[in-house]
């Protein structure tokens, strides 16, 4: 059977294809990626196209829950010294009510209370970042205004009582604010409390009168200590919701590594293997080209 | 019985044949290279026997050449030809496709394409605005990433658009290649038709095969052997190219912003239905696939696009007006991508807040954040489609490289073949050198015997003037 004189051509064609393939791996060695294009591992794109999306919503939640978490700190700290604000009121109302002082001590108690009550009104109307933290979603409003010109003082609630909340990556919900209304507002309130108990001291009310006061104020205690736990729960689950994030993200990174990523090792090898294969064809092609013909023996 | 004449003459005729057998060899390694062409073998033919007077007088032998053309395995390998050229221009518009997604890997993701990238960016600067709804350069980050999102956007459709133009302009070179072509064979055809009507036509037939060949890389053909050897070529949907000496120039036309191919014999568009060739494969890529990712990218703007306007529609903005729409969009999903653009650049347009809320309100925020993770778009996320496309893409074009590489090593080997049977070997070509030149030799030296014995019968055996 005649053979096809033309063959060298075609080792040109393998030398190309040994080429290519050193090519491809040293690209790979370099980038450090094992999918370089769409066509290496169309399945492996699509899977990492999506854990990138995974990935980042994690890494956002992270930095969001952070910024939540001081906003969530300062309305801790603010309730906490409301805390003591009022219990310090409760102590003196009890002991301005044992019977024993004059008019004039009673005046100062009130004046006492009265500082109190303004301390109050000043924390109740904290802002963060430019943003009053109790108006529920009315951030630019001013929560608490006092009016003095009634008896006992009223104080207006001028916010709403929407509740805020952030989601994680996992769709959980958490609470991140506590409406005004909720902590100081209300007929049981710790304003309406103070009111009343500043108007009764300073008119001069009965024993009971001033009992009763004392323990509507001793509950708004409790309205103000049960609101903040709300909070501190929900900052705790942040805080938590938010480790977990991260501790997700470096796992999805290091799924998508494995999925995309070159192992040196192999490809090393794989490289060394195509460039001893790309020098024997090189230089079998090379031997073949110094082929003699009849013609060269001819005389 | 023969004479010293006849004798004389068969020494000449047996040069002249050894003469045109060592043409034949040189001619052979002169052309060894020349593309397309057969070697040729000499045939050697005893001359008729001519009776004169009760006696037989043959006059010698006489040398002519055949091609050794196999027509079968021209034809395999044209056709192959047909399949490879399509083939390779399939995969080489889908890897212009490809090379708009381009993967890299940056410093937070292993690897991204720019587009999924502004996606995710996107939704991730809206849950960042959940926890700040009321500050400026979030809301601004926001816009920014809108902006980010719609170029990625435009400039992936109008990487598209360019790929399928520049396939438009290869139609067109394409088939003027092709006109050329085809005018050359039907020449050719008439020039076989005229000089070798029964039998093959040597170096014009080696000629009229490099063109079929050449014809076939461009475009897909049928072909059909007529009277007087000549060859018919149609395209593989019937029209007319070549028809004994006359060719049917072929024309392209602009329907629908693409350039179609029109036959001008029968003035209809061919273009459905061509297929082979470099020719076949770019219609074929500018038909199917690159519309089906060109609409795919459509209906990812737009849905992103008009999600997002209902979302911040319903909400408050930051000023505490309705919201307005954040994109501007066309009327339906046709051309999104391309003209998806931000409609403003006014960060209090964002709409943080749901109705009802004041300025720290962040419930409108949160559902807008929340449109990373709803089936927007094909029953799927927009990351999931997203995704979805990129592997199509990917499988694509792995099918188109994996089948060209196939169709390359099968036309290597059918060429192989065809020019085992019909190229020029060397050794092959010196032995015959060495033959007839030891044949012409011994035929020379029959020449001098008989001008000798010439000269003796004139002198009838006496030794004298002629020698």
């Amino acid at each position: 059977m005649r053979l096809d004189p033309n063959y060298i051509n075609n080792l040109a064609a393998s030398v190309d294809q040994s080429n290519s393939s050193i090519a491809t791996l040293t690209g790979e060695l370099s980038s450090g990626l094992s999918v370089s294009s769409l066509q290496d591992n169309p399945t492996a794109v699509a899977q990492s196209t999506l854990l990138n999306s995974a990935i980042s919503a994690d890494d956002t939640y992270v930095q969001t829950a952070s910024s939540e978490q001081s906003r969530m700190q300062v309305a801790d700290s603010t309730l906490g010294e409301v805390v003591t604000q009022l219990t310090s009121a409760i102590s003196t109302a009890v002991e301005g009510n044992d019977g024993t002082l004059n008019s004039a001590n009673l005046a100062s108690i009130s004046q006492k209370l009265s500082g109190i009550l303004n301390q109050v009104l000043s924390l109740a109307n904290t802002s963060y970042q430019g943003q009053y933290l109790f108006s529920g979603s009315q951030g630019s409003v001013q929560p608490f205004t006092l009016d003095t010109s009634t008896t006992p003082a009223t104080t207006t609630y001028n916010g709403d009582t929407d509740v805020q909340s952030i989601q994680t990556p996992n769709g959980q919900t958490i609470q991140t604010n506590l409406p005004g209304s909720a902590v100081f507002g209300g007929a049981s309130g710790a304003f309406t409390a103070l009111n009343q108990l500043i108007a009764d001291y300073s008119s001069g009310a009965s024993s009971a009168t001033l009992t009763t006061d004392t323990s509507a104020l001793t509950t708004a205690l409790g309205q103000v200590s049960d609101q903040r736990s709300v909070l501190d729960n929900a900052l705790s689950t942040v805080e938590s919701t938010s480790t977990y994030a991260q501790t997700q993200a470096s796992e999805l990174t290091v799924q998508q590594s494995s999925l995309v990523s070159a192992d040196p090792a192999t490809v090393a090898t794989q490289l060394s293997s195509a460039e001893t294969q790309q020098q024997a064809l090189l230089s079998a092609v090379s031997a073949l080209q110094k082929n003699n013909n009849l013609f060269d023996y001819l005389q | 019985m023969g004479s010293l004449t006849s004798l004389m003459n068969i020494a000449q005729q047996a040069l002249n044949a050894d003469q045109n057998a060592l043409n034949v060899t040189s001619n052979n390694v002169a052309n060894q290279n020349t593309p397309g062409y057969t070697r040729e073998v000499v045939t050697w033919q005893t001359n008729d026997v001519v009776s004169l007077s009760n006696g037989s007088y043959s006059e010698g032998v006489s040398s002519s050449e055949v091609s050794q053309r196999n027509r079968v395995l021209e034809q395999q390998v044209q056709q192959q030809i047909q399949v490879q050229g399509q083939s390779g221009a399939l995969q080489s518009a889908l890897q212009q496709v490809e090379n708009i997604f381009g993967l890299s890997s940056t410093s937070s993701s292993a690897s991204t394409t720019a587009l999924g990238s502004a996606v995710d960016s996107f939704f991730s600067s809206l849950s960042s605005l959940t926890a700040n709804p009321s500050d400026t350069s979030t809301r601004q980050s926001v816009l920014a990433a809108a902006n980010t999102l719609a170029s990625a956007f435009n400039s992936a459709s109008n990487q598209l658009t360019q790929v399928t133009s520049g396939l438009n302009q290869q139609v067109t070179s394409v088939v003027g290649q092709v006109n050329s072509l085809t005018s050359t064979i039907a020449s050719l055809n008439q020039q076989i038709s005229s000089t070798s009507p029964n039998s093959d036509a040597g170096p014009l037939e080696d000629q009229r095969q490099q063109a079929i060949e050449q014809l076939s890389a461009l475009v897909g053909l049928d072909q059909i052997s007529t009277e007087n050897n000549g060859i018919t070529l149609t395209t593989s949907n019937g029209a007319v190219l070549v028809d004994g000496d006359k060719s049917f120039a072929l024309q392209t036309t602009q329907v629908g912003g693409n350039t179609d191919v029109v036959a001008s014999a029968t003035g209809q568009d061919i273009t459905t239905g061509l297929t082979g060739g470099q020719l076949g494969g770019v219609l074929e890529a500018r038909s199917q696939q690159i519309p089906a990712y060109a609409s795919a990218l459509d209906n990812l703007a737009y849905a992103i696009g008009t999600q997002v306007n209902t979302q911040n529609e319903a909400g408050l903005d930051g000023n505490g007006n309705p919201g307005a729409a954040l994109f501007t969009l066309p009327t339906s999903a046709t051309g999104a991508a391309a003209a998806i653009q931000v409609a403003t650049t006014d960060p209090s347009a964002v709409a943080a807040a749901a109705t009802g809320q004041g300025t720290s309100g962040n419930s409108n925020a949160t559902a807008l954040a929340g449109l990373s993770s709803a089936s927007i778009v094909g029953g799927q996320t927009a990351d999931g489609f997203y995704a979805a496309l990129l592997s199509q893409i990917g499988n694509d074009t792995a099918g188109a490289t994996t089948d060209n590489t196939a169709q390359q090593a099968t036309l290597t080997q059918l060429t192989s073949q065809r020019d085992s049977y019909s190229a020029v070997s060397l050794d092959e070509e010196a032995s015959n050198l060495t033959q007839y030149q030891r044949s012409y030799e011994a035929a020379a030296k029959l020449f001098t015997i008989s001008d000798t014995l010439m000269a003796d019968a004139l002198n009838l055996g006496v030794e004298a003037a002629v020698s």
